[in-house]
């Protein structure tokens, strides 16, 4: 039987706190939890930087396609990021 | 008098002799007490909880997004239906071995390859193929082979009027009819005192076949399959913890590990299942250590003073053990809940039970590996002489029935550290599934912090209870 006490008590003492409704070293965890959340970097934003935008422009062969062409030329041609 | 209780397995202490006269079946559980350990058993379980609670400290830290509600899946390679097939073939092949050598075998346990296949590479070693290659038994089951094939020929005889089963599985049914199953096959393990006769198994192996294929005919095969089922249910419970799984058009994918428990349907008896399952491992252990066999004596004698004759007395004992281990288990997942649900009233406590059974999955293979790993190690190869003498009537088929058991191929001690790791680990990926819920349910952080110190509690009282079974087993 005392074996089995010995065996059993981490559980017991994790409990008997939890029943007097005591989180031993919950202000630790949120404030690691927000410690992190303070160091990963800025999300970078979803839309197209406009500083970082390439305008091909359209020169020789290419003119003279896009003036022949039925469609329009494929838009990776056009602008790129 | 008492009536001496025939253990499925002979004990440890009589292997050497009966091993090197006679291939004998090796003890199940914990040898704690055969292995050299540096430090008390105790401390064990004291390294593991603290194991888990560096691991909350962690997960709580760390993990601050859901990463298993979605299982991301890659596909690898098609496999072909024929494969299926085969696989079912070969599993009605084997099917009819266990009825073939169960029937007309030696009755002698140890002799007869339906006995060791059953209760070992069965009950033991296909819940460790599934976990390790998903959800195999639903390609071996032979059930379901038949039941498939019988539904094909149906068709083809009458085409049009066999589009769906005639009749349609009650909601209200659940998945109380494969708790039935499961607490049925371990009351037969546990406690049935011939539980070992191999006539017997074949009978109740075939009986079970019957009831299957009916009930798939009438309800058809997949509703059965995956509410009616106890074997199929509750293989297809441990394949989630699977990396492996194959999807609906037919590829072998790669997902997440764990990721396959968060989408598990939980219906009526869904948890009940879930806790026998440990529940009916934790008997097994609990009833080979001291306190039981100190107190079950007496427990037999009420019985026995009430009227009953000896061996109904002591199945009755029996019967009352492995009905209590499955409540306690109950008890202490609720007790779990029920602190959850005193964190935050956003949600009541049946909701809890239901969004948190899956976090028991990995304990259930945790308690399984952990008790079972030695009796798969050891009697498994007993396979190696059975299959060239299934019968046990000195036949020679494929000349290995000189074979013997290498008791040798792993120590005691690591046995022993094999078993803490099982238990360890398995309570680890729970703990990881139920933070991983937590953030789904509790925008709150610290209602999700505080939910999963409950799930902490839970999970290393389920841990010290399971290496203290462990150790006690033999006392």
């Amino acid at each position: 039987m005392f074996h089995a006490i010995l065996c059993l008590l981490p559980a017991l003492a994790l409990t008997l706190p939890l029943l007097a409704r005591r989180y031993p070293g919950e202000r630790v965890l949120l404030a690691l939890r927000a410690e992190r959340r303070s160091q990963w970097p800025r999300p970078r934003s979803s839309a197209l930087d406009a500083r970082r935008t390439h305008v091909t422009v359209v020169r020789g062969g290419l003119l003279l396609g896009r003036a022949l062409a039925v469609r329009p030329p494929p838009a990776s041609l056009s602008v790129t990021s | 008098m008492r009536v001496p209780r025939r253990s499925p397995l002979p004990s440890l202490g009589g292997l050497v002799m009966a091993g090197l006269l006679f291939p004998a079946t090796a003890d199940a559980h914990g040898i704690v007490g055969k292995a050299d350990l540096p430090i008390p058993v105790w401390l064990f379980s004291w390294a593991a909880a603290i194991v888990l609670v560096v691991s909350f400290v962690a997960l709580s830290t760390l993990w601050r997004s859901p990463q298993l509600q979605e299982q991301h899946r890659s596909r690898v390679l098609r496999v072909p239906g024929a494969l299926q097939w085969l696989a079912g073939a070969l599993g009605v092949a084997l099917f009819a071995l266990v009825l073939y050598s169960g029937f007309a075998g030696a009755q002698v346990p140890p002799a007869n390859f339906s006995v060791t296949f059953i209760y070992v590479i069965f009950w033991v070693g296909l819940p460790v193929l599934s976990v390790l290659a998903g959800d195999v038994f639903r390609a071996l089951s032979p059930w379901r082979t038949c039941a498939r094939a019988l539904w094909w020929i149906g068709r083809r005889l009458a085409p049009g009027r066999l589009a769906q089963a005639p009749l349609r599985y009650p909601p209200w049914l659940g998945m109380w009819p494969a708790v039935a199953g499961l607490v049925g096959f371990a009351w037969l393990e546990l406690v049935y005192v011939n539980r070992e006769q191999p006539s017997l198994l074949a009978a109740l192996s075939l009986g079970y076949f019957v009831v299957m294929v009916v009930g798939m005919l009438l309800f058809g095969v997949e509703s059965w399959s995956e509410q009616a089922d106890g074997f199929g249910v509750y293989f297809n419970l441990l394949s989630r913890l699977s990396a492996l799984v194959r999807d609906e058009q037919g590829y072998l994918c790669v997902r997440r590990p764990l990721s396959g428990l968060p989408d598990l349907p939980i219906g009526r008896g869904t948890v009940v299942l879930i806790c026998t399952a440990i529940g009916t491992t934790t008997f097994d252990g609990f009833s080979n250590g001291g306190i039981w066999r100190n107190n079950e004596p007496s427990l037999e004698n009420l019985f026995a003073d009430l009227g009953l004759h000896l061996v109904p007395a002591q199945e009755l004992a029996y019967s009352l053990g492995l009905v209590l281990c499955i409540l306690l288990i109950l008890a202490v997942y609720r007790l779990g809940i029920l602190g959850i649900h005193s964190v935050s009233a956003r949600y009541d406590a049946d909701t809890l039970t239901r969004a948190f059974a899956h976090t028991l999955v990995p304990i259930v293979f945790a308690y399984v590996l952990a008790h079972y790993f030695s009796l798969l190690l050891w009697q498994g190869q007993a396979l190696g002489y059975l299959i060239s003498d299934p019968l046990g009537n000195g036949s020679d088929i494929f000349g290995t029935s000189g074979a013997q058991i290498d008791y040798n191929v792993i120590s005691y001690a690591a046995i022993w550290y094999v078993q803490v790791t099982a238990l360890v680990a398995g309570h680890v990926g729970g703990l990881a599934l139920a933070h991983d819920r937590a953030l789904v349910l509790y925008r709150d952080p610290l209602e999700a912090v505080r939910s999963q110190y409950w799930m902490l509690a839970v999970m290393v009282a389920f841990t010290s209870f399971g290496l203290w079974l462990l150790s006690s087993v033999g006392t």
